[in-house]
């Protein structure tokens, strides 16, 4: 073998070798987040609560980080319950038997909108697409997340250890913004830790969330059936979009 | 045979040497700390040479331009009408004006089409919020549209039709209910409240007395 088809061997070795590396990080990534999503899906019943903080940007510079409390419970089919409170909302949300409730527990009003189909998945997006209603970490909620979860560009950034567990630490693209996201280690990988990196706006605001999860929760029907609160009045709900 | 040689040794070369040397070779790493009051970040930069790592970071991960000093977060905060999630449709308003030089008339046309725009901008967004609640708060420097006109900071006298942001309105305002609608009443001013979407709003209207 001369020595010029040594060094073109050695190059293309090189540049397969490479790219087979590259390949196979984003295929583990793929497969560490679907397969949290997957987990996340199977479960029938589960909790969690959440701690988010968002910023308000202005010019590019953050002026203020808002912080809320966040407490998701999920029975599927068809009930779901979240409860946000923070410095800027506290407001609960139901869904059940057909019915998706909100309440400004704040100024005593709430809405109600009669979903076509019962199941979560489907509320939340008769909710979304109809009226521009975003549910708060729906990602953990949807039960098929792993079928709709896209992304341009996925990263694996290895293990990190967070307080003594173990976490997969990934990063993903998709339009307007970067995510990065801690998921638990082993057989049940769930979501523990996230950043969203919006790159559409000028300073990059983030929301971040740190997330405890409860995975045999004791949940009554009663924490999805909406009672009115004495002197509440029902007001309109309209489209966003 | 041996020009051909030549030139596939070139060819080798000039590829290593572009994976080598490509210029995007920064990936930026998170680490969350302070769990039990939400996550904020060290962030740390870490820089490979390889070609692996700097094809990741060029599409995936978090780039460079994304990383802000610590002591970046927590300014002071300023009230004004606009946000920052607005200012990508600052383009449009320009190609707008352009347009717009010859009438007035066109000039109030374009303003519309700027506020539709507005809220495509918004939808853009909301691929992440749709599932993560991603992007920012828009806090109390302004607080975006509805239907293409501005939801407006509470003042005395506000014309019929205006939209009023919730958190502006005065906590002195009662609440009142006529015929089974509820109002908020101040200085004889009649508001009345629904959600747009997911956000409450306020609507001046007449009197229901």
């Amino acid at each position: 073998m001369t020595f010029q088809k040594k060094i073109l061997c050695i190059a293309g070795m090189g540049l397969v070798l490479n790219s087979t590396l590259l390949i196979a990080a984003e295929q583990s990534a793929t497969s560490i987040l679907k397969h949290a999503y997957q987990y996340i899906g199977s479960l029938d019943k589960y909790a969690f609560s959440a701690v988010v903080i968002n910023d308000d940007m202005k010019d590019g510079k953050l002026l203020k980080q808002y912080k809320k409390h966040v407490s998701v419970k999920v029975d599927r089919p068809d009930d779901l319950r979240v409860d946000i409170k923070g410095e800027t909302k506290d407001r609960s949300t139901y869904l059940h038997d057909g019915i998706f409730t909100m309440i400004d527990h704040r100024f005593n009003y709430y809405g109600q909108i009669k979903l076509p189909k019962k199941s979560i998945n489907a509320a939340l997006d008769y909710i979304f697409n109809k009226y521009g209603i975003k549910a708060p970490l729906a990602a953990l909620i949807y039960s098929d997340m792993n079928k709709r979860t896209k992304f341009t560009k996925i990263t694996y950034f290895g293990k990190r250890t967070i307080k003594g567990a173990e976490y997969d630490y990934i990063a993903f693209r998709n339009k307007g913004g970067v995510i990065h996201a801690w998921i638990t280690h082993g057989e049940k990988p769930l979501v523990k830790y996230f950043t969203i990196i919006d790159t559409t706006v000028k300073g990059n605001p983030r929301t971040t969330a740190s997330i405890n999860w409860d995975t045999d929760p004791k949940l009554s029907e009663k924490d999805f059936i909406f009672t009115a609160p004495k002197g509440a009045s029902k007001i309109s709900v309209e489209s966003a979009n | 045979m041996k020009k051909q040689n030549k030139m596939l040794v070139k060819f080798a070369v000039v590829t290593m040497m572009i994976g080598f040397f490509s210029p995007s070779l920064t990936i930026q790493t998170l680490t969350p700390q302070n769990m039990n009051n939400g996550v904020t970040h060290t962030e740390k930069e870490i820089t490979f040479t390889l070609l692996q790592r700097a094809e990741a970071r060029r599409g995936g991960g978090a780039r460079r331009g994304s990383a802000r000093p610590a002591a970046r977060r927590g300014g002071t905060r300023r009230a004004k009408p606009r946000s920052a999630a607005r200012r990508p449709a600052n383009k449009n308003i320009k190609r707008n004006k352009n347009i717009s030089r010859n009438k007035n008339i066109n000039r109030n046309k374009n303003i519309n089409r700027n506020v539709n725009r507005n809220v495509n901008v918004n939808r853009n967004v909301n691929v992440n919020n749709r599932y993560y609640g991603g992007g920012h708060y828009h806090g109390h420097h302004h607080h975006g549209y509805y239907h293409g006109h501005p939801i407006l900071t509470f003042t005395a006298g506000m014309a019929i039709g205006s939209i009023i942001a919730s958190s502006s309105m005065p906590s002195s305002c009662t609440t009142v209910s006529v015929g089974g609608v509820a109002y908020r009443r101040c200085n004889n001013e009649y508001y009345q409240p629904f959600y747009e979407g997911d956000t409450l709003v306020y609507k001046r209207v007449s009197s229901p007395y």
